[in-house]
């Protein structure tokens, strides 16, 4: 665990440098695919950049609303105290959903088809995603229930002085399982937009997996089940639903 | 929009470097510098200095963005070690 180091006397958050560190990486992954589909990589900076602005956003406020709740979050704000949004958390599938919704706004922005942009955006996501999970393990955060088996992890600068399942190990190891199968599935003959299908349907399903391991309380409880795994399953559910449509459409045309 | 970039990305890396505490504001200003730096680029007469704008966007938006985002558990630590000094 190293949740910050030290540079002359400012603390730098190993989260936020792992952030970073994703961002600029999978940046240059999209840019060297853009460059093979024959793209043009300034309107895939325009979309990533507008992708990545909505995704933090959207990640900030699944986190008040899982976290706060509404009422709370907004009785706060009409008493001027803002300090909620300035501290840290964020929820991974708020910066999803609203990170596509950015795309779309993106694309419009440089008049181009997200869909000539798919391929080379989405399988940089579950890498981007890695590295995040490498600044939770640094940090301390998304950590997992109590576990005395092999690989266990204990994270004594927040208090967690017992040991815990390596849930952030387990999800930077399924990302990039992920990463490297979109990689290969972009390289194959395939359906528009069936990239991000393939993503969300693999994501969803190990993501509901994991959070039966999680141990942190900061994500929101709802009838026995997080509110990752309600999303997983609304996602999961939908993306079959847009995978059977495209099936039936091009069913139709030949 | 290649000035309009450049102006914002040195105000990214600005606030991003001095005002501790502003770099969620830096991070907007440095996401709109890179998004106006590349769609400058597009133009051919403006490219060169759409691309400094777009460079510096980016400097400033990683620069706020290593401050700004940090997990419950890292604002923990921070405040932990404050407690044990």
């Amino acid at each position: 665990m190293l949740p910050y180091i030290i540079i002359g006397n400012r603390f730098i958050p190993m989260y936020g440098v792992c952030m970073a560190a994703g961002i600029l990486i999978s940046l240059y992954i999209a840019y060297i695919l853009t460059k093979q589909t024959g793209g043009d990589s300034d309107s895939l900076i325009v979309i990533a950049t507008s992708a990545i602005g909505c995704g933090l956003l959207g990640a900030k406020i699944l986190y008040i609303i899982a976290t706060y709740g509404i009422r709370n979050a907004w009785s706060q704000m009409l008493k001027g105290d803002f300090s909620f949004l300035l501290g840290g958390g964020q929820v991974f599938y708020g910066g999803l959903i609203c990170g596509i919704a950015g795309a779309f706004l993106g694309a419009w922005l440089a008049h181009e088809k997200l869909s000539s942009y798919c391929d080379a955006i989405v399988p940089c996501i579950p890498l981007g995603h890695a590295f995040g999970r490498l600044g939770c393990f640094f940090a301390g955060c998304c950590y997992g229930k109590p576990y005395e088996g092999i690989g266990g992890l204990s994270f004594p600068a927040i208090g967690i002085h017992y040991r815990t399942f390596p849930v952030q190990l387990i999800e930077i190891v399924i990302n990039i399982c992920v990463f490297a199968y979109l990689i290969y599935y972009v390289h194959t003959d395939h359906k528009r937009f069936h990239v991000l299908y393939r993503y969300i349907l693999i994501y969803a399903l190990s993501r509901f997996l994991i959070e039966f391991a999680r141990g942190d309380s900061a994500r929101g409880v709802f009838k026995g089940m997080s509110t990752s795994q309600w999303i997983s399953i609304g996602l999961f559910i939908v993306s079959i639903l847009l995978m059977l449509l495209s099936r039936i459409k091009e069913n139709r045309r030949t | 929009m290649g000035v309009a970039s450049l102006i914002l990305g040195i105000i990214a890396i600005i606030i991003g470097i001095f005002l501790a505490g502003f770099q969620w504001i830096g991070a907007i200003v440095g996401l709109i510098g890179i998004i106006l730096g590349a769609l400058g680029r597009k133009d051919p007469e403006k490219k060169g200095i759409a691309t400094a704008g777009l460079v510096c966007s980016i400097i400033g938006f990683i620069f706020c963005i290593i401050f700004f985002i940090a997990c419950v558990a890292c604002v923990g630590g921070v405040g932990a070690l404050g407690a044990g000094l």
